[in-house]
C-alpha cells in the first residue's frame, strides 16, 4: 500500500493508492491517524489513486471524520472514482462527509475562505 | 590499575594456559597498592597464601598465578610507573559460548569438589527437562539450581516475544535484597545480539557499564549473563547478579552458567511452540464454538407454509462473519433482515450479534418498517466510538396482500423475479445511511407488490464482488443472469445455485468476504 503525504501551507494532503480493504485498511488508519497526531487539523485525503474500497476501509474514513470534529479540524475527501464513489454513495456516507472533485479544488475552497 | 591474565583484555598479558583471561589484579592508592584476585579458577597466591580478598603488598611480595610468579620490586627497579598508570582496564570477560562448552571437558579432569556440585547442578538439570515440563516450570527450575549451586542474590529470565521485544520471563531474588531488578540495556547487546557469555566481575571499573549509573548505583557488583540459544539462534538469556558483600563470580561460574542456558535452549524452543500451538489450538476451539453460536442465530429449518417458500444461506470467510440474515412470521407478515458489517472477524460478528437480536425485539414489538430500522439505528449508534457500522435491508411481506414494505440502510437492492421475466434490481429503492453511524437518521420505505410466485432475492456484495482467478468480479450481470435461469426452481434450489455458481466462479481464490443470499417466493395469499 502505497501512501502519500504532502504539507501544503498548513494543508496535510493524504493520498492512498490501489486497494483500501481489510488488509490494507490498517496501513491507511495508521498514516492518517499520525498525521493528525502530528497536529494537521486541515486535512484533504485524495482518493484519486484508489481503485477499490471495501467497508472495513469506509470505516476508516468515518473514524478519521468523527475524530476531526472532535478537534473541530477540516477533512475534505476529492478524487472519488466511479467504483469508489458508488461505495461511499451505496452505504449512505458522502453526505457526512465535505467531497470536491479534485485536489486543487479542495485546496481552493480552504485558501479561498 | 593492572589487569594480569592470558586474555587479550588484560593489561599484562602472560601465555600461562593456568592462568585464568582475568586472573587478578593490582590497584594503587595512596595508601600503598593491593591485589585482588578476580575469580581465577586455579587462584591467586600471596606468599604462598591464598588471596580470599583485598590484600596490601609491598615490595618483596611474591605473588603466584596459576604457573606464573611475579616478584614486586623495590622502588626504582620497577618498570617504568607509566604502565602501572595506563588508564585502560577492562575486568569482564565477553566470551563465544563455544570457547567454554569446548572447556568443560577439561575441568572435569581438575574434579575438585566444586566442579562435582556443579557437574551435579548440570546433571540434575538434564534429568529433569527429560520429563514433559512447562515452560514457566523450566524457567523456574533454571533459576532454582543456578542460585543453589551460585548462590546470587538476584536473577532474571529474558525471552524473546513475538514482537522480537526482550521480555521478562522469571526473575528471583533473596530475601531482603531490595531495589529494582535491573536488566542493562548493554548487557542484553553483548550477550543476545552478539551471543557472548558475560562475566563482570566488577562493574564498578568496567567501562562497558561507564554510563550505567543506574547498574552502578544498584550496588551490583558482579554479574554473570549467558544467552538462552543454540544453532538455530538465540531466544533469550539467563543472567544472575552479586553484590560485592555475597560474592563474585568466576569463569568456572561463567561456565557453569553457560552450559545450564545451552541445556535450556532447546527445550525453551520446544515448549514455547507447543505453547503456541496449544493457545491457538484453544483459540481454533473457541472460534469454532463461535461460528455454532453464530450458526444458531440464524433461522434453517422454516415450518413450510402455504404461502411462502423462503430458503437462506450464509458462508462466512473466516469462522466467524459479519453477514446476517433472519426471518421471522408474525402478525401475518413475514419479517425479514440481510445485513453486513464492516470488517471481518470476530468484531464484525459481535456486532452482527447485537443488530439481529435488535432486528427481533424491535421488530417483533409491531412498528412499521421504517420505524424498526431507525430504532436499530439508534441503538447502534449509540456510544460507537469506534464507527462500527453495518449495511441491512429490512423489510416486511404481507402474507394476505403480498405486499412488501423495504427500507435500505446502505446496502444493495434486492431482485425481483417477477411474472416468469428476467431479474431485476428494485432500482427505485430509497436507501438510507448504513446503520450504526448517524444517530436520528431517518429512513424511508419502498413499496411494491408481489403477485403469486414472484420471488424477491436478497444478497450481500460477497456474492458480486466474488473475484476470479483474474480478479475479475462476479458482478450484477452473471447474478441477474443466474437467478433468472433458475426462477421457476423452489427457493432452496435458487439459493444454492447461486452459491454454487459464485463458488466455481471464485474456485481456487480465498474467499474475501462473506456470502449470504435469501430468497422468498410469495405463493398464494393467506386464505
Amino acid at each position: 500500500m502505497q501512501i502519500q503525504k504532502t504539507d501544503r501551507d498548513g494543508i496535510t494532503i493524504v493520498a492512498p493508492a490501489g486497494r483500501i480493504d481489510t488488509t490494507t485498511s490498517a496501513a491507511v488508519e495508521d498514516a492518517l491517524r499520525q498525521a493528525v497526531d502530528a497536529g494537521a487539523r486541515t486535512l484533504v485525503v485524495d482518493l484519486g489513486q484508489v481503485d477499490y474500497i471495501s467497508s472495513a476501509g469506509l470505516r476508516v474514513f468515518l473514524v478519521l471524520a468523527k475524530r476531526m470534529r472532535d478537534l473541530q479540524g477540516r477533512l475534505i475527501l476529492c478524487g472519488l472514482g466511479g467504483p469508489v464513489r458508488q461505495v461511499f454513495q451505496l452505504a449512505g456516507f458522502l453526505p457526512l462527509f465535505q467531497v470536491e472533485p479534485s485536489q486543487d479544488a479542495a485546496l481552493s475552497t480552504l485558501t479561498h475562505v | 590499575m593492572l589487569v594480569f591474565g592470558r586474555g587479550t583484555g588484560a593489561d599484562v598479558v602472560i601465555a600461562d594456559h593456568s592462568m585464568s583471561r582475568q586472573h587478578a589484579r593490582i590497584v594503587g592508592g595512596d595508601g600503598g597498592w593491593i591485589v585482588e584476585d578476580l575469580g581465577a579458577r586455579n587462584g591467586t597466591f600471596l606468599n604462598g597464601v591464598r588471596v580470599e580478598g583485598p590484600q596490601p603488598i609491598v615490595p618483596g611480595d611474591v605473588l603466584k598465578m596459576g604457573g606464573t610468579v611475579v616478584r614486586i620490586a623495590e622502588p626504582g627497579t620497577a618498570p617504568k610507573s607509566g604502565v602501572l598508570g595506563t588508564g585502560h582496564l577492562a575486568s569482564s570477560i565477553f566470551r563465544r559460548v563455544a570457547d567454554i562448552t569446548g572447556e568443560l571437558d577439561r575441568e572435569a579432569a581438575d574434579a575438585p569438589a566444586r566442579v562435582a556440585a556443579r557437574l551435579k547442578a548440570l546433571n540434575e538439570f538434564h534429568r529433569a527437562m527429560a520429563e514433559p515440563i512447562s515452560l514457566d516450570a523450566l524457567l523456574e527450575l533454571l533459576l532454582d539450581r543456578l542460585f543453589a549451586t551460585l548462590h546470587p542474590e538476584e536473577g532474571v529470565i529474558l525471552l524473546r516475544a513475538p514482537d522480537g521485544s526482550m521480555t521478562t520471563a522469571a526473575s528471583r531474588r533473596l530475601p531482603g535484597a531490595e531495589g529494582e531488578l535491573l536488566v542493562s540495556r548493554r548487557l542484553v547487546t553483548e550477550v543476545v545480539d552478539k551471543g557472548t557469555a558475560a562475566l563482570v566481575s566488577d562493574i564498578a571499573i568496567d567501562e562497558r557499564f561507564a554510563s550505567s549509573h543506574s547498574i552502578i548505583g544498584s550496588g551490583i557488583r558482579s554479574i554473570l549473563a549467558a544467552p538462552i540459544g543454540d544453532a538455530a539462534g538465540c531466544v533469550g538469556m539467563v543472567a544472575i547478579y552479586s553484590r560485592a558483600h555475597v560474592r563474585r563470580f568466576s569463569e568456572e561460574d561463567l561456565e557453569l552458567l553457560v552450559s545450564l542456558a545451552s541445556a535450556a535452549a532447546l527445550r525453551v524452543r520446544n515448549v514455547a511452540l507447543a505453547d503456541d500451538a496449544a493457545a491457538r489450538r484453544v483459540q481454533d476451539r473457541e472460534l469454532a464454538l463461535a461460528h455454532d453460536i453464530q450458526m444458531a442465530m440464524l433461522p434453517r429449518a422454516f415450518e413450510a407454509r402455504p404461502e411462502l417458500d423462503i430458503a437462506a444461506s450464509l458462508i462466512p470467510a473466516r469462522a466467524v462473519g459479519g453477514d446476517l440474515y433472519d426471518f421471522f412470521v408474525t402478525g401475518g407478515a413475514l419479517w425479514f433482515i440481510i445485513a453486513d458489517a464492516a470488517g471481518k472477524g470476530v468484531s464484525a460478528a459481535l456486532f452482527m450479534a447485537v443488530t439481529r437480536t435488535l432486528f427481533r425485539a424491535i421488530a417483533a414489538a409491531g412498528a412499521e418498517v421504517a420505524a424498526v430500522v431507525a430504532h436499530m439505528n439508534n441503538e447502534l449508534a449509540r456510544d460507537n466510538e469506534r464507527q462500527f457500522f453495518v449495511t441491512a435491508l429490512v423489510g416486511r411481506l404481507d402474507l394476505g396482500s403480498g405486499h412488501v414494505t423495504l427500507v435500505g440502510a446502505g446496502h444493495p437492492a434486492p431482485l425481483v423475479l417477477a411474472g416468469g421475466k428476467r431479474a431485476r434490481p428494485i432500482d427505485d429503492l430509497d436507501s438510507g445511511i448504513a446503520l450504526g453511524i448517524l444517530e436520528g437518521a431517518a429512513y424511508r420505505e419502498t413499496h411494491l407488490r408481489l403477485a403469486p410466485s414472484d420471488v424477491m432475492l436478497l444478497y450481500t456484495d460477497g456474492v458480486t464482488e466474488a473475484i476470479d482467478a483474474h480478479g475479475a468480479l462476479f458482478g450484477d450481470a452473471r447474478l441477474q443472469a443466474n437467478v433468472s435461469e433458475h426462477a421457476a426452481l423452489p427457493a432452496a434450489e435458487i439459493v444454492s445455485r447461486l452459491v454454487g455458481a459464485v463458488n466455481s466462479y471464485a474456485s481456487g481464490v480465498p474467499q474475501e468476504d462473506d456470502i449470504t443470499v435469501l430468497a422468498f417466493r410469495y405463493r398464494q395469499p393467506s386464505s
